[in-house]
């Protein structure tokens, strides 16, 4: 009880140095230090924890449990790391202070919400993390910056009432407060279609769902590195969370629904890696990495609505692959700033560290990905009757993996290609190589559930399961990028007319990609416009209040004569 | 009897102090009016009071016509500031400044 | 109702209303402006009072106190009562803060300070006596105190702008008032009280309570500044110094939202009518749209501030329509949600207003696009203006949000749920423009610009005032408790 609460309080009094402007300038220091608790607690603690303040607010109920155990080792881990990669990373930047001001507070509501058993201590968390995630975005302050952090939080604000909308209409329904007990509620609820809805849109936003995602592509590559590292390993998650912890699965079979979250993560797992490919820039092709996760995870959520038989092993496989993929993606992140250019064996060994959780996402074997991927596939269950691309539902995970691979390639190539030489400070190779190898040896420390099985991915039928994806997403990556090289085959006349098929095919296909980008921008400026012209009109709102004020005695009379009309009416009636 | 000419009175008097309002716009002379309405509203009153209720209204009256003349002052004097700090009107012409 | 009238009963209350005009006396006697300590014994003694009076009721239960004689059957005297206690206890510390504001940002102007003092003060004192105040004439004695004073305060300086302001406020005093006085003449010469709570509870409401009421809410609402009656707040508010802004935003608005609510909290077996509740919710609403939206276009800080205040009238206003049709719990729930939303307002806008104060002093401009760069010099003020508006944008743990949750929750038990769609929809204007201001001030400003730094006394009420508004939902238990000491029938 004493490591929760420390978990909890160490950034908040960390946080009284930033009054004093010297200690301001160090409070960067504290960045590790702040998230250890975190990661004792997720360590050592017993799965039954809890810690009750009924006299705050409404009555707050903080503790762990097996499920959010994963989530808390994720974001203990990735806070920790990430933290130490920060001090080094912004030792010269002049606003450092403010940084570090703005990750303590949201690195404070993140870690409770993993830890919030009842409603209103949750959402406080997730509103704390949300609004103080802004600062980190637009730190750089640079007019992307600004910008992305303006779509950020109009997304942010939407998504926080979507949330409070079902959140309220759920506690109103429900006798206590606590998040087991309004799950129930919305469990037996008569029509839970409504809270569903806006539980879904309201976590999407912050998951990455598809059609939500816009502002992700642009506020993760804006936010200094460390930040994005922690936006995309960690505060993404907290919408998965949110599904997990409010969605009745394993209490209710809604395969409507689950056909939806399928299509919908089957949108956002291929659609993200079609646009990703199209990138230049390393983070952003990271970003839509992530949103292409998010959808894979959204999809197998979405079988565990649909059966709830599937739902707690499907739940636990699904933490883990979010575990898994948090610290990949976090270690991806953190490698775009530390880009070895010394040339010879240590650039080579250096590079093994950069690709190693890219094949971890793909689900190389012996890799974390692969023990999650195989876990999770273990658990689906067999047939899915009833439900929206049910029975698919296997071969589009595959189909996910290829396009995943694909990715991570196109990453690789790129990161190959940089020109700019990252910083080669120790302090920020260390961090980095911490997380790669924190991800490597996931399986070795993780308390691991007894419901799934533990594989490396070593015996051959799995190695094979996972390794075809992987060759197929070589293959078409390489096809693509061949495409736009000449194949210099000697004299084969016969390869020249599917060359030139496929040259064509290429270039549709990567048009169609670039569209999808296209297709984002264009909406997001649509909206801008509509802005624009709903602003215009305020010239004449200010007319109106003028004029409300010149006739403010007539109107006051106005008002009397109705109050005393309805006072008369109510008399008679 | 007494009751009409109170009646009367207290017509007149709201009549007068809506003319008032309505028909000029400075400031101190609309305060003006709004001190006719009061009084005509307490006479109108007087009416209607049972006598046993009658103490009351005269204590709210005597608290009241006083207090709203000392606004009526204050909005006069407030009006003569504004005057002599805008260069243009001349304080005596028929429609003063208003706002 | 224990209705007492011994000299030990009305010791207490009494000089906690007189004290602050006795001070007022001792400030105009002196020839120097109040320094430091004269104010800090002021406040010191004002706090024990208010303590006292707290601790008594606590100890006593409720009660009314009559003044002998034939006023006391008209039921003039002091109503002695827990949401009196909470709105004495809140003027306490707001005014206390805006006095030590005050005495520093006027550090190097002692006319003005002197005249400060004039108006503060008494101010004070009518503000107490309309917490305190049984009846309609002490009210309205109350009420004048407040208006004179706030005149002189919204014309401080004398110059023209503010001079309209204040005559426009004025005008909304002269009506609103009138409409009082004669609602309450009308109520004395049908139920023969100047009581608020009208004491024979007959079980229809009768002509003259129906034509009372009608008068009574029309002329609160010009006085409370309801849309569309708000006309006169933003120039007034917006125009004064930002001390005294903070004061008159903050308390005096209030004051004739409280007087409606004890009226209508007392009279509602006689008077619930659904129709004039839902008109009111009807301008609540408009209110809270348009001044949110109104304060998100905004060019000044202190303008955006005020526009503010307009846009949080309404959810106070919004409880009127909340109890008309409403169970006992529901109604209760709707007031705690209201009281809550009052106290967690009067905290943080009391802050904003300090805090854009200082702001808008530092950089020498009031205008919001000035603000870039200027977390650089003031981040403490930037942060009191921080915490404030997460209040004001009703996010956990505030007591902004716990208001609204409260709201919420009677919106819903009432069935009549598109009050909540207004409450989340003010929600997002709230934020609008709370993050405009910190949008701005996350760009970088034109290299070193010139800046006056005041002292670091100025920053420390609003942040004082911030947290509290912000640690209100964590601690509203006892406001709460307080609430419900009631006078027993």
């Amino acid at each position: 009880m004493m490591l929760l609460s420390l978990t909890l309080l160490l950034p908040l009094v960390l946080l009284l140095g930033a009054v004093w402007r010297p200690w301001r300038e160090r409070l960067v220091w504290v960045l590790l230090p702040a998230a250890l608790p975190a990661l004792a607690l997720a360590l050592l603690a017993d799965d039954a924890l809890s810690l009750s303040l009924p006299s705050l607010l409404t009555g707050l109920e903080f503790g762990l449990d097996g499920l959010r155990r994963y989530f808390l080792l994720l974001g203990a881990l990735l806070w920790v790391l990430a933290g130490g990669f920060a001090t080094a990373y912004l030792r010269t930047d002049e606003r450092r202070g403010r940084f570090a001001v703005f990750w303590l507070l949201t690195m404070t509501g993140n870690l409770g919400l993993i830890l919030a058993f009842d409603l209103v201590g949750f959402y406080t968390a997730f509103v704390l993390m949300t609004f103080s995630g802004y600062g980190l975005v637009v730190h750089t302050a640079t007019p992307e910056a600004i910008r992305a952090g303006r779509i950020y939080l109009v997304m942010a604000v939407l998504g926080e009432g979507a949330l409070l909308a079902g959140l309220f209409h759920a506690a109103a329904l429900s006798d206590s407060l606590l998040l087991s007990d309004i799950r129930q509620t919305i469990a037996a609820a008569g029509a839970p279609n409504l809270i569903i809805s806006m539980l879904l849109l309201g976590f999407g936003v912050k998951a990455g769902m598809a059609l939500l995602h816009f502002w992700l592509p642009l506020a993760h590559p804006v936010a200094p590195t460390p930040a994005s590292a922690v936006l995309s390993g960690v505060m993404i998650k907290a919408g998965l969370l949110g599904w997990i912890l409010f969605l009745p699965f394993g209490e209710l079979a809604l395969p409507g629904w689950g056909g939806l979250m399928i299509a919908v993560g089957v949108l956002g797992s291929l659609g993200a890696a079609f646009v990703g490919v199209t990138q230049d820039s390393p983070k952003t092709i990271l970003a839509y990495s992530s949103i292409s996760q998010m959808g894979l995870m959204l999809i197998l959520l979405g079988v565990a609505l649909a059966v709830p038989d599937a739902a707690p092993a499907l739940l636990v496989g699904v933490a883990f692959y979010a575990l898994h993929h948090g610290l990949a993606k976090g270690a991806l992140f953190m490698s775009t700033a530390v880009m070895p250019t010394t040339s010879g064996w240590p650039r080579h060994a250096l590079w093994l560290a950069v690709v190693w959780p890219g094949l971890a996402l793909m689900g190389a074997p012996l890799s974390s990905g692969a023990s999650a991927k195989i876990a999770v596939k273990s658990a689906l269950p067999e047939s899915l009757p009833d439900v929206f691309l049910g029975d698919w539902v296997k071969p589009l995970l595959s189909v996910g993996a290829i396009a995943t691979t694909v990715l991570v390639m196109h990453l690789l190539m790129v990161l190959r290609d940089q020109k700019k030489a990252g910083s080669t400070e120790r302090a920020l190779s260390a961090f980095w190589l911490l997380t790669v190898g924190s991800g490597a040896l996931l399986l070795w420390f993780t308390p691991w559930p007894e419901a799934l099985p533990m594989h490396s991915g070593l015996n051959s039928g799995d190695a094979a399961e996972l390794l075809w994806p992987m060759a197929v997403g070589v293959v078409l990556y390489g096809l693509w990028l061949g495409s736009g090289v000449r194949l210099r085959i000697p004299a084969a006349d016969l390869l020249v007319l599917p060359e030139a098929v496929m040259r064509v095919l290429a270039r549709r296909v990567s048009q169609a990609r670039r569209g999808g980008r296209l297709f984002e921008d264009w909406l997001i400026d649509r909206v801008h416009r509509l802005g624009e012209r709903v602003l215009a009109g305020q010239p004449s709102l200010e007319r109106l209040e003028r004029a409300m004020r010149r006739q403010s005695a007539a109107l006051f009379m106005l008002i009397l004569l109705i109050f005393s009309a309805i006072a008369v009416a109510v008399l008679l009636l | 009897m007494l009751e009409l000419m109170f009646t009367l009175v207290g017509g007149l008097l709201l009549m007068a102090g809506i003319w008032l309002f309505l028909s000029r716009r400075d400031f101190a002379l609309r305060a003006l009016a709004f001190l006719l309405l009061t009084l005509g509203g307490f006479v109108l009153l007087l009416v209607f009071v049972p006598s046993d209720h009658l103490s009351g209204l005269i204590l709210l009256a005597a608290l009241g016509l006083p207090v709203s003349l000392a606004l009526a002052v204050l909005a006069r004097f407030l009006q003569r500031r504004l005057w002599q700090l805008s260069d243009e009107v001349d304080p005596d012409a028929g429609e003063g400044r208003h706002d | 109702m224990r209705v007492r009238g011994g000299m030990t009963d009305w010791l207490l209350p009494l000089l906690l209303i007189v004290q602050p005009l006795l001070w007022a006396v001792w400030a105009l006697s002196r020839r120097k402006p109040l320094g430091g300590p004269g104010l800090a014994v002021g406040v010191g003694v004002n706090g024990a009072l208010t303590l006292g009076i707290a601790l008594n009721l606590l100890a006593e239960g409720g009660r009314v106190l009559l003044l002998p004689g034939l006023a006391g059957d008209l039921g003039i005297g002091l109503r002695l009562d827990g949401v009196g206690a909470l709105f004495v206890i809140l003027t306490w510390l707001i005014a206390s803060c805006c006095v030590m504001q005050v005495h520093w940002y006027f550090r190097d102007q002692p006319l003005l300070r002197k005249r400060v003092w004039h108006l503060v003060l008494p101010l004070w004192s009518g503000m107490n006596l309309i917490w305190l105040a049984n009846d309609f004439l002490l009210i309205y004695l109350g009420m004048e105190v407040v208006a004179f004073c706030v005149v002189g305060l919204i014309a401080l300086n004398g110059q023209a702008q503010p001079l309209r302001s204040a005559m426009r406020y004025l005008q909304a005093v002269l009506l609103g008032t009138l409409a009082l006085l004669l609602g309450a003449g009308v109520l004395v010469v049908g139920h023969g009280t100047l009581a608020v709570t009208v004491a024979d509870q007959s079980h229809e409401p009768g002509p003259y309570l129906a034509v009372a009421s009608a008068l009574i809410t029309a002329g609160l609402t010009y006085r409370a500044a309801l849309f569309p009656l708000h006309t006169w707040l933003p120039p007034a508010h917006g125009s004064s110094y930002a001390p005294l802004s903070a004061l008159l935003s903050a308390l005096v608005t209030k004051a004739s939202f409280y007087i409606l609510a004890r009226y209508w909290l007392a009279n509602e077996t006689l008077f619930a009518s659904e129709l004039l509740g839902g008109m009111v919710g009807v301008m609540a609403s408009a209110a809270i749209l348009w001044g949110g939206w109104m304060a998100w276009r905004q060019v000044k800080l202190k303008m955006l501030v005020a526009y503010s205040s307009v846009n949080q009238v309404g959810y106070f206003f919004l409880m009127f329509p909340l109890i008309a049709a409403a169970t006992p719990e529901v109604a209760e729930t709707a007031r705690n949600g209201a009281m809550l939303q009052v106290i967690s307002h009067a905290l943080a806008k009391a802050a904003l207003f300090m805090a854009a104060g200082n702001l808008v002093m530092g950089i020498a401009s009031e205008r919001i696009d000035g603000l870039a760069g200027v977390s650089r010099f003031l981040p403490i003020s930037l942060l009191s203006f921080g915490l404030a508006g997460v209040s004001i944008m009703g996010l956990p743990p505030s007591g902004g949000f716990l208001a609204k949750w409260t709201l919420l929750q009677a919106s819903l038990g009432t069935g009549q749920w598109w009050w909540a769609l207004v409450i989340v929809t003010g929600g997002f204007l709230s934020a609008a423009y709370i993050f405009r201001v910190y949008r701005q001030t996350y760009l970088e400003g034109p290299g070193e610009h010139d800046f006056h730094y005041g002292s670091l006394w100025l920053e420390v009420a609003p942040m004082l005032l911030a947290f509290l508004a912000v640690g209100l939902g964590l601690v509203a238990g006892m406001p709460l408790a307080l609430l419900d000491v009631e006078v027993a029938p």
